[in-house]
């Protein structure tokens, strides 16, 4: 969907990217990974043409961008920053109508959309008639999601969107977003220096620094072909952070609920989206590498080698 | 806290009734219809013995001094606008250096004199002064424009032009009002300074509220002075009362 290929761009004399190749594919959400000043900001900015490269060719679809009117490449390209950046002289509604009134949409189709993206992203529609500066930070966000989302385009280009919320909000928008994402499959390029949002969230993800590609696959290939390059980048805690992929729905498959348990009051309590990260500090702090647990009322016992197994399998 | 309640109440009712704002005109009405009274009363009061000139009848003045303003807002606010969104559009740095340079000069220089320097050419009347009341008014408006629009934060800029924007779109959806209040606190300045410079104006035939100060002073003559100058006064605060309202009026801040 999106092919990047041997771009360069210096910002003056500094080299921002140099000979940067990139190619995403239609559906995938992609997460760039990489320290500050790594150019993944840049890299959004070329493919939506607020830069335009020294060198090297962007294509959509196979088509160059050079050839599609900025205006037009931009409006069928979904954006949204960290910190949202509503308008703050426009309510809500008006915010995510921006670009369906761009493209002179008729104005019970744009009211419509706006109903239902307020339902997409979790929001009541009494949100609609608020102004940016009565939103708190995460509700902020998500219209800021919604508005990236407006005139349904394939594209949507993400920088660091919720790079400016506490650590909870963050979680649970992320989670959103996934749920978004899972029914609208859209090809998303999303940049971040977080690597447990990144590995997390990531079809594919790209690990960024100073202009060029550390590595790049998908988030349990990178662990297998894993290069000193790749830990120092994303510290040693990554495997952690991987098994918030594995949910414990994908460890039960394979396991029968134990019947004669009858206090199931005294067990720890998950649900089926709950993550074997979660299940093994539930083991830490019980000082056991087995565990009983209370899941959505059945009793299933999780031993420290099921997590090897599932972590193994996904990593194959 | 029931008195704090009592008062909020009273507060925003007075400010839905309009009611600083009717009683300000009211007050501006009967002086202008009725300043024979008082004329009476403070003759007795400050024991002036000049008898009364047959004078211009005083609604008279209040339009044509009401017309010189008006006129000059009107043209400083569109010269001054519309100038500072062609440099900001179209980022005529250097004419930005040299608008702000011109306006500073322009304010320091007496606007008595422009209005005499204009005198010869456009001879005497309400004509120089308000091309010299222009010349004035456009430099508040005309820095407010160009600030406003250049202080605009990047952020909703940048955003704007991501979202397909093009550059009029971004100008006339995002930076236009985000830049409003600064324009607006512009606009504020540059009328005030028209309604109290306006006043001088009669020293070269332009008649309005000026003529009683300038021939009270003359004559040495506070009655007179006093006939221009309340009437000034009140159109003055009327003047700030609508622009605070206006100010006051956008939800969004």
């Amino acid at each position: 969907m999106i092919d990047i290929k041997n771009v360069y761009k210096n910002y003056g004399d500094q080299a921002v990217l140099s000979g940067f190749d990139l190619s995403i594919k239609k559906g995938q959400l992609c997460m760039l990974l990489g320290p500050s000043g790594c150019g993944k900001s840049t890299l959004l900015k070329l493919i939506n043409r607020l830069l335009i490269p020294e060198a090297g060719t962007i294509e959509i679809g196979g088509n160059p961008i050079e050839n599609i009117k900025p205006e037009l490449l931009r409006r069928n390209m979904g954006y949204a920053i960290q910190g949202s950046a509503l308008f703050p002289h426009m309510r809500v509604e008006d915010n995510i109508a921006v670009v369906p009134r761009l493209m002179n949409w008729p104005k019970h189709k744009t009211t419509a959309r706006i109903q239902e993206l307020l339902d997409l992203v979790g929001l009541n529609q009494s949100f609609a008639k608020k102004y940016p500066h009565q939103l708190s930070g995460g509700e902020a966000q998500r219209i800021g999601v919604a508005r990236a989302l407006a005139a349904d385009p394939e594209i949507l280009l993400l920088d660091e969107p919720f790079g400016a919320l506490d650590p909870v909000s963050r979680l649970q928008l992320q989670e959103s977003f996934l749920e978004i994402q899972n029914k609208l499959k859209k090809t998303v390029v999303f940049v971040t220096h977080d690597v447990g949002e990144a590995v997390r969230m990531a079809d594919f993800l790209v690990l960024m620094k100073n202009g060029t590609v550390v590595a790049q696959g998908r988030p349990f290939d990178i662990v297998r072909e894993a290069e000193d390059a790749v830990w120092d980048f994303l510290g040693n805690s990554y495997t952690l952070e991987l098994l918030e992929r594995i949910t414990l729905k994908d460890l039960v498959r394979n396991s029968i609920p134990i019947q004669e348990f009858k206090n199931l009051s005294e067990l720890t309590k998950f649900k089926m989206n709950s993550t074997c990260k979660e299940l093994l500090s539930a083991m830490l702090m019980n000082s056991n590498s087995e565990l009983m647990v209370n899941l959505g009322g059945n009793v299933f016992q999780f031993r420290f080698e099921d997590i090897l197994t599932s972590f193994g399998g996904e990593n194959q | 806290m029931n008195d704090k309640k009592n008062i909020e109440f009273w507060n925003n009712l007075g400010k839905k009734l309009w009611i600083k704002e009717i009683f300000l005109l009211i007050v501006l009405l009967v002086l202008i219809n009725e300043f024979s009274i008082l004329e009476l009363w403070l003759k007795d009061v400050l024991n002036v013995e000049k008898g009364f000139v047959e004078w211009i009848p005083l609604q008279k003045l209040v339009i044509q001094y009401l017309i010189i303003v008006l006129a000059s807002v009107l043209f400083s606010s569109l010269v001054g606008f519309t100038l500072g969104a062609l440099i900001h559009l179209y980022e005529w740095k250097g004419l930005r250096e040299f608008a702000i340079m011109l306006g500073g000069l322009g304010v320091t220089f007496p606007t008595v004199a422009i209005m005499a320097l204009l005198v010869p050419s456009m001879g005497y009347g309400y004509e120089p002064v308000v091309v010299s009341l222009v010349i004035y008014g456009i430099f508040p408006i005309l820095t407010a424009t160009m600030d406003g629009l250049r202080d605009v934060d990047q952020e909703f800029v940048l955003a704007s032009r991501a979202m397909g924007m093009n550059k009029f779109q971004v100008f006339r959806k995002v930076e236009l009002p985000l830049a409003s209040p600064v324009i607006l606190a512009g606009l504020r300045t540059s009328t005030i300074i028209s309604i109290s410079a306006a006043t001088i104006g009669a020293t070269v035939g332009a008649g309005g509220l000026g003529l009683p100060i300038v021939t009270g002073i003359r004559t040495n003559n506070p009655i007179l002075i006093l006939k221009g100058a309340l009437p000034v006064m009140l159109i003055a605060m009327l003047a700030d009362l609508l622009f605070y309202r206006v100010e006051q009026s956008k939800k969004w801040q």
